[in-house]
């Protein structure tokens, strides 16, 4: 008997849709269309920044790493077999090829000493400008959350950090993340549990604090 | 169930993992363990954050190097898609270096050029620049011979009236003259015919352009057919 889509469940059926989505991308790709490039660019080039740069904790770094994995979807659109979805496969890649630098920064630039240590800051000049949506104590606040939250992901294990990144940031499912580590889903719940312990032991109380912080004004005196 | 295999589900748990009797054996203990109750309260806490960040900006040259690799990619993909757009794409490209070493040369080749058109109508046209006394400087001709130019004409005859008045008795007569520096007639020898008043006249009255070496003029001889009151020189 036909089972209909509405029979599915919704992450089935949306599952479904996207590999649909995916199968005419990946055709309009081999046919070089210009809308098709367009298309995979406005789909996947931030998400692929983000973990990226999630991963790598370096801007520059994760452009380059963006570059090369677009460069090796364009080469190797031809090659996808459509086993996993298009987004699975090029976060893949990405994983890949964030290993790979992390691999070269460990062997090459262990001993480079930075410069200018005001450039690491990261601040770009969104984050300087004054956010109307936000009262001043609330962009300090949201600034130190993701300081230490920063912070914290970038003393993770590689290995937990990309479990994490990709579960809790980019939002795969498990299946997904076994897909795109190419490991098993045993391994996939171990890492994720791992790594978020290790997140919660290393933000003990930051966090909590910081939110208790937020309910108090600069002098801590609580108003009423 | 202990609390140590407890914890290790809570993760899973948040995702939505667990299922059946295992679920109901965690909710249960939850609802009983302050401390697990903690231990889920931080790792939700924490998921919450991670989730609430914001998602870094990508830097606009960023997107642009994207946007010309997407391209690229695309234009070579193109020139793989048939021999036809090969050899198109492979004479672009020759086209295109070809130009690249041409361009830096047009210029200085352009100008070497209008620079030699420009000095070669300077020195060889006569008329461009300097006109008029450069074309006949007779410093150019370094070595001339006599010319004739005036016949003064004898005593009480207007110049020249020898030359266009009654034909010469003679048929043809052909005279060497000897021409000095200013031009007068120093001597001359008859080649051919008879000496008479009317040759004899002419050759005195006549003046001679005298020949020039190197400018400065010089005795030189010039021989002088007359026939029926014309001259023809050679």
């Amino acid at each position: 008997m036909a089972t209909s889509i509405l029979d599915l469940g919704l992450d089935r059926a949306a599952e479904i849709v996207a590999e649909g989505d995916d199968l005419r991308l990946v055709q309009a790709l081999r046919g070089g269309t210009e809308e098709a490039y367009e298309e995979l660019l406005a789909r996947f080039q931030q998400p692929v920044y983000t973990l990226a740069l999630r991963l790598l904790e370096d801007q520059s770094e994760a452009g380059d790493v963006v570059q090369e994995v677009f460069l090796k979807v364009f080469r190797n659109i031809g090659s996808f077999r459509a086993q996993s979805t298009l987004k699975t496969w090029i976060y893949r890649i990405t994983v890949n090829e964030a290993h790979n630098a992390r691999r070269w920064r460990f062997r090459h630039k262990r001993r480079e000493v930075e410069l200018d240590p005001a450039a690491e800051d990261g601040r770009s000049f969104e984050d300087v400008v004054a956010d109307r949506a936000q009262s001043p104590f609330e962009a300090v606040f949201d600034r130190e959350r993701r300081a230490l939250l920063d912070v914290a992901l970038e003393r993770l294990n590689p290995i937990f950090r990309e479990a994490v990144v990709l579960r809790d940031i980019m939002d795969l499912s498990y299946e997904e993340i076994a897909k795109t580590l190419n490991v098993s889903m045993g391994t996939v719940k171990s890492r994720i549990l791992r790594g978020r312990e290790a997140l919660r032991e290393q933000l003990a109380g930051d966090l909590e604090r910081a939110s208790a912080l937020q309910l108090l004004p600069e002098d801590g005196r609580v108003s009423l | 169930m202990s609390c140590e295999k407890v914890q290790k589900l809570i993760s899973p748990l948040l995702d939505r993992r667990l299922a059946g009797r295992e679920r109901e054996i965690v909710l249960a203990h939850l609802a009983s363990c302050g401390a697990c109750v903690q231990r889920l309260q931080a790792l939700e806490n924490l998921r919450s954050n991670l989730r609430r960040l914001p998602s870094p900006g990508m830097p606009a040259h960023l997107v642009h190097k994207l946007r010309v690799l997407a391209s690229h990619e695309r234009a070579r993909q193109m020139t793989r898609s048939s021999w036809a757009t090969w050899f198109g794409h492979w004479a672009d490209r020759l086209e295109l270096t070809f130009n690249n070493l041409m361009r830096p040369l047009a210029l200085p080749f352009a100008g070497g050029l209008l620079s030699a058109v420009v000095v070669f109508c300077l020195i060889f046209v006569p008329s461009f620049g300097t006109a008029g006394p450069l074309g006949v400087d007779p410093a150019i001709e370094l070595v001339t011979t006599p010319v004739d130019g005036t016949v003064e004409g004898a005593p009480g005859e207007t110049p020249g009236e020898i030359l266009r008045g009654p034909a010469l008795s003679c048929d043809k007569t052909i005279v060497e003259l000897d021409i000095d520096e200013s031009g007068n007639v120093r001597d001359w020898n008859m080649l051919l015919g008879q000496m008479n008043e009317e040759v004899k006249n002419l050759i005195i009255y006549s003046h001679f352009i005298p020949a020039t070496y190197f400018g400065r003029p010089v005795p030189g001889k010039v021989i002088v057919a007359l026939h029926d009151g014309r001259d023809a020189r050679t």
